[in-house]
């Protein structure tokens, strides 16, 4: 099975960096969808199938919370496996968005932060990449 | 402020943040200031800056130099140098997405972290200087860094008059 993406994220570099995580982590990525802030975001999840989202908080017209609790709302996205990827240094904040059963990672991140948090979030493994199978 | 309260001044917070960030974001270190190899104080030649508040508001401001902007961008992007950017993402946004990182770890190390924050958009600035002053705000910190390929300043201001909680000890 292969999972479609949606990174939302004001900063192109930033969705880029997720994006090339992705492919090179060894999940099975199916299409990679991009939108630069919230409403962009819940566009893209009326157009597309999505799999599985990564949302930054801070950003503009619409930022990560908002977003997340539109899809909560919505009967047919509220299940769909949310992780916000964020500078985001409040507690209190984070706990709030854990209780909508999101899952957080911390900017700067590591590739391997963002393959575990998938594959815990989704149940789907990684295939091993070609480092891992030079042992 | 009266001189028995000086204004925070958060040097070491800001040195210790965007060194971890240059280096965790970007792969790129941080050479020491007693380094027998200096690297030479080049003209910055990119700017930018972001807006935040909460607890208390303020600004904060990165440059780099001239030479420090493609590695930083190639690096982040995990391209090798001289390739061509991917279609979409330009160079200086490489350079807003490190001030914002920067921002977003800063501010919970200085008030903590139950402390909420809105961080803007950072915005690239027409100038190669940073600024000296922001209307209505005070001073709050600067760092210079020597890179491995370049260098880079940061430089702080919070709201005058802000309340700034004592989490990170004033001159820290």
């Amino acid at each position: 099975m292969a999972l479609n993406v949606l990174v939302v994220d004001d900063s192109s570099v930033t969705r880029m960096m997720i994006i090339k995580t992705l492919k090179m982590a060894g999940l099975p990525i199916g299409e990679t969808f991009q939108a630069g802030n919230g409403q962009e975001g819940l566009d893209q999840l009326e157009e597309n199938w999505i799999d599985i989202a990564l949302v930054d908080i801070n950003m503009p017209v619409m930022n990560g919370e908002e977003m997340i609790e539109k899809v909560r709302e919505n009967p047919e996205w509220q299940a769909m496996p949310i992780i916000v990827v964020s500078t985001e240094g409040s507690q209190t904040r984070i706990e709030r968005l854990l209780q909508k059963g999101v899952k957080f990672i911390h900017k700067p991140f590591a590739a391997e932060t963002v393959r575990e948090v998938i594959s815990e979030i989704t149940g789907i493994d990684h295939e091993p990449t070609e480092s891992e199978t030079d042992f | 402020m009266s001189p028995q309260n000086p204004k925070p001044i958060f040097n070491d917070v800001l040195a210790h943040t965007a060194e971890q960030t240059f280096g965790e974001l970007a792969f790129m270190l941080v050479i020491p200031e007693d380094s027998p190899h200096p690297q030479e104080k080049t003209p910055l030649g990119y700017a930018a800056g972001v807006d935040f508040s909460g607890p208390f508001g303020g600004k904060l401001f990165v440059g780099i130099a001239e030479e420090t902007l493609h590695p930083l961008a190639e690096n982040m992007l995990g391209i090798d140098p001289g390739e061509s950017m991917p279609e979409g993402v330009t160079l200086e946004d490489a350079l807003k997405e490190l001030l914002n990182v920067i921002c977003g770890n800063l501010l919970p190390a200085i008030a903590g972290d139950e402390a909420e924050f809105n961080i803007g958009g950072p915005e690239l600035l027409p100038v190669s200087q940073l600024p000296a002053e922001v209307p209505g705000q005070d001073f709050a910190g600067k760092v210079g860094l020597d890179l491995d390929s370049g260098r880079a300043e940061v430089v702080m201001f919070v709201e005058q008059g802000a309340e700034i909680p004592e989490i990170c000890p004033p001159g820290s």
